[in-house]
């Protein structure tokens, strides 16, 4: 499997702390008057190496949250620290984004060239990087999401789970050590979402940290660790089986959980006998022995 | 039996036909609809689902083959496409992007307004169609369009076709890109207008959580061509066929599918967590007894 | 035809690959040889002159082995447009002629109190006629160039080409950077108009032609349609930015050089070829 390689290996250490969100409150203007709080108070730590994923409703802050990573969007309050590097210096803009790559919901509005192999080559070119060097990052990017065959394609001829993860690969160039997925598998059919999925899956076994934001509970259940945004502040945080299993907080928060898991606890409470809190089919399998 | 409203007899339907670029989109669909029915096609991108449900209000015409709505023949060049787009509400996917007036109601009352209702009538049919969807007419009513969220603005765009009072609705892909929440409100707002406004309703996805949910005849297309067709049930009981189709399968049924294999008497054609809880169980207290 | 058919008629800026040798010289090559000829195309004042200025970019198009057919095709839209300021031209612009040339046709037309005239002098009618010539030359030479380049060389030829103007302000990146994502939406923006006016029919929306002559009501007719499209082209471009921020995008300045291969023999004689093309029609003394 083709590795990338972390270039900013300045402290990349699995378990350290990468991006500390502090305290962070986002506002935005509304016309007419008043203001419409995105984030309130917010504090979060990614440590390096760990797949969270990030849940909530529409309106519940995640998209917010999702663009402050990478200095997208300054907070209003509170401060967001990428590498101990602060969002706020507009001058390490640069060096930030190098460490965290965000991939959007939209295939179509990511992709900037008419040719594949180009668009790819798009972030390390703004770097200034050498040609030689280009050519290098564009070939891994590519293999590590398994598009290779699609180098000379046009974009707009691809499949919605190509197209994404072509866009995948244009911010894998960056070698970045953290992926943003801000609902990147929305828009999705569910092959798309699956190619999706299992690309992050292997980038993330690879070391590569991933930040996953989504409404997809059973995309929740492959994470290390979940938290839920309600309203624009933290409602839970924990690992997918504490979350899941307090099922009647979930309710409460308008989510369920994964298919599975209702299947699990309705049978139990039916009196099946089922073991722990399976959240796949495979562990359901399993756990019913 | 209620009577058939579409039948739909081995069509076919080239895009770009008559150009080197010319390529055969559906080749030999049959179906058929019954008034008040709720049914579902489904399949991947590319099987030709949405072409052929664009034939069932009038925008394409049959290149082969015979399509006939409320027995009008739309191979007929005499066919008034226009007066069938009364009877017929096609939504389109993300149909909130065609929302073009800044006034909620005004953009709601268009379709009325198109078909010259006197203003009392446009009246009715905007507050109508705006209560259906679940935006209070006087709440909404003078509300700024591009303001509101996209759940809220999906629903003008579907209480936009709703005011045409279709005796049938066809929406495709409706849930695509909306939250939990989002999505429960909208499938709550399809089965009372099936139960209540008494209309023919068709959803086509790919998603089959939505048809598992929602749907009571469904049409699988692949390929250009009808693949399979039943009961919700029974079609969703062929897992490993809908696999090959490279369609998505509801956990529910997976789990019941795998299930099955390792040795557990569980019927497959379940739909919801609850109903296979409850096969589960009734599996382990007849094997108890 | 089905009505809402749009995708094969978009011929205009197409790239249609092929061997020619216009296809094979570089960007930078056609870009400099289609200004030179261009300024022989328009400058040039005998009916001679002109008329071998349009031969020879005729002969383009047929050296570079596409369709004169599928090529003049890009000429009818706007042959309207060309016979209204073909007739103006003609009736009036003698009235106004400096050069007191000899008059060739005259009518007066009394409407009431005023007075009209047509005129054609000997020369208002060769401005017209060149007039004719120029336009239709200049949309040939361009299809020919943009026919044969693909959109990617284009743009990397006009970079490079305008990299020296760097400093002094000249945003020869940002330009070509323009041209690239425009063209590379065309085709998506079409897939979406299709869908909007599907969409929008779909709810009782007409677009039938209400008159030649009714522009205010066909652009009522059209707010369905234009409207989404602009507000989708707006959010469009907002994510679009965020994409390519997100990869460091900051403009022209720190990237990494455009690489085009080396000019080579072929494009060096072509440019000579256009440079002594473009000489001879300014110098040799036309009779006509």
């Amino acid at each position: 499997m083709a590795t990338l390689g972390h270039d900013q290996s300045g402290g990349a250490r699995l378990g350290a702390p990468l991006v500390e969100v502090r305290k962070v409150t986002v506002a935005y203007p509304v016309p007419g008057g008043g203001g419409n709080v995105a984030l309130s108070e917010v504090s979060l730590t990614v440590t390096e190496g760990e797949w969270l994923c990030v849940i909530g409703h529409n309106g519940s802050g995640k998209s917010t949250l999702a663009k402050l990573l990478n200095g997208l969007l300054i907070p209003g309050r509170g401060d967001v620290l990428v590498a101990g590097l602060n969002t706020r210096e507009t001058a390490l803009h640069r060096a930030i984004r190098q460490v965290v790559g965000v991939v959007f919901q939209d295939p179509e509005d990511q992709i900037v060239a008419t040719l594949v192999e180009e668009d790819v080559a798009f972030g390390p070119e703004n770097l200034g990087l050498a040609r030689d060097e280009v050519l290098t990052r564009v070939q891994g990017a590519l293999d590590a999401v398994d598009a290779g065959a699609l180098r000379l394609r046009a974009p707009h001829q691809l499949s919605g789970g190509q197209k994404q993860r072509v866009a995948i690969a244009g911010v894998l160039a960056m070698r970045p050590r953290c992926i943003v997925l801000d609902e990147s598998t929305a828009m999705l059919d569910p092959e798309g979402r699956r190619e999706v999925l299992d690309v992050v899956t292997r980038l993330q076994a690879g070391g590569t940290t991933v930040v996953q934001v989504t409404h997809f509970m059973s995309e929740a259940a492959l994470a290390d660790r979940i938290v839920v945004l309600s309203e624009g502040r933290i409602a839970l945080d924990g690992a997918p089986r504490e979350i899941f299993g307090d099922r009647e907080r979930l309710r409460a928060l308008d989510l369920d959980v994964p298919p599975v898991a209702q299947v699990a606890e309705r049978a139990r409470a039916l009196g099946v006998g089922v073991r722990g809190l399976p959240l796949t089919v495979g562990e359901f399998v399993a756990a019913l022995r | 039996m209620n009577e058939i409203i579409v039948e739909v007899k081995d069509l076919w339907h080239w895009y770009l036909r008559g150009t080197p670029l010319e390529t055969v989109a559906v080749q030999g669909v049959g179906l058929e609809l019954r008034s008040g029915d709720l049914a579902a096609i489904m399949g991947h991108t590319g099987s030709g689902k949405s072409t052929v449900v664009q034939h069932l209000n009038g925008l394409l015409r049959p290149h082969r083959g015979s399509v006939r709505v409320f027995g009008q023949d739309l191979g007929d060049r005499r066919t008034d496409a226009r007066a069938l787009r009364r009877m017929v509400g096609l939504v389109f996917q993300l149909p909130e992007q065609q929302l073009f007036d800044p006034t909620v109601g005004d953009d709601i009352a268009f379709g009325p307004r198109q078909l010259r209702c006197p203003p009392e009538e446009v009246r009715r049919r905007v507050r109508t169609a705006m209560e259906r969807v679940g935006l209070g007419f006087d709440a909404y009513k003078d509300r700024y369009t591009f303001g509101l969220s996209g759940g809220e603005m999906r629903r003008v765009a579907l209480a936009g076709v709703l005011a045409l009072e279709p005796r049938l609705l066809v929406l495709d892909e409706p849930t695509a890109g909306l939250d939990p929440r989002g999505r429960a409100q909208l499938l709550g707002s399809i089965r009372a207008l099936h139960a209540e406004a008494g209309m023919t309703v068709v959803i086509v996805s790919h998603d089959m959580d939505v048809v598992a949910e929602l749907a009571r005849t469904v049409w699988v297309l692949a390929g250009g061509r009808t693949v399979m067709h039943g009961g919700v049930r029974e079609i969703f009981a062929r897992v490993d066929e809908l696999r090959e189709l490279r369609l998505g399968i509801p956990q529910v049924s997976e789990l019941a599918h795998e299930l099955r294999r390792a040795g557990h008497q569980v019927r497959t054609d379940v739909l919801t967590a609850n109903e296979l809880a409850e096969a589960l169980w009734t599996n382990s207290t007849s094997r108890a007894g | 035809m089905d009505e809402f058919d749009f995708a094969r008629g978009v011929t205009v800026g197409q790239y249609v690959p092929g061997t020619s040798i216009l296809h094979r010289l570089d960007p930078r090559a056609k870009l400099g040889g289609f200004v030179i000829v261009l300024a022989a195309v328009i400058t040039t004042s005998s009916y001679l002159g002109n008329a071998v200025a349009l031969l020879a970019v005729v002969g383009l198009v047929l050296l570079s082995g596409i369709p004169l057919g599928y090529v003049l095709s890009g000429v009818r839209p706007i042959l309207p447009i060309l016979v209204v300021f073909t007739l103006f031209n003609f009736l009036f612009l003698g009235n106004y002629d400096p050069t007191g040339s000899r008059v060739l046709w005259r009518q007066g037309l009394g409407l009431g109190p005023y007075e009209f005239a047509f005129t054609v002098t000997e020369n208002s009618l060769k401005q017209t006629l060149q007039g004719v010539v120029r336009i239709i030359a200049l949309i040939l030479l361009t299809s020919t160039l943009t026919l044969t380049t693909n959109i990617t060389s284009l743009a990397k030829g006009i970079e490079s080409l305008l990299a020296p103007f760097r400093r002094i302000k000249v945003p020869g990146h940002e330009i070509a950077m323009v041209f690239a994502i425009a063209y590379r939406f065309v085709p998506t923006v079409a897939d979406e108009l299709e869908r909007l006016m599907k969409a929008q029919a779909s709810r009782g929306a007409d677009f039938g032609r209400p008159g030649r002559f009714q522009f205010a009501k066909r652009a009522r007719q059209l707010v369905p349609i234009t409207v989404p499209v602009f507000v989708g082209a707006f959010r469009r471009a907002e994510r679009l930015i965020m994409a390519m921020e997100s990869r460091c995008y900051v403009g022209g300045a720190g990237r990494t050089p455009i690489s085009l291969p080396r000019l080579v023999a072929r494009d060096w004689l072509s440019l000579a070829a256009a440079a002594a093309f473009t000489l001879a029609v300014w110098n040799v003394p036309w009779p006509l």
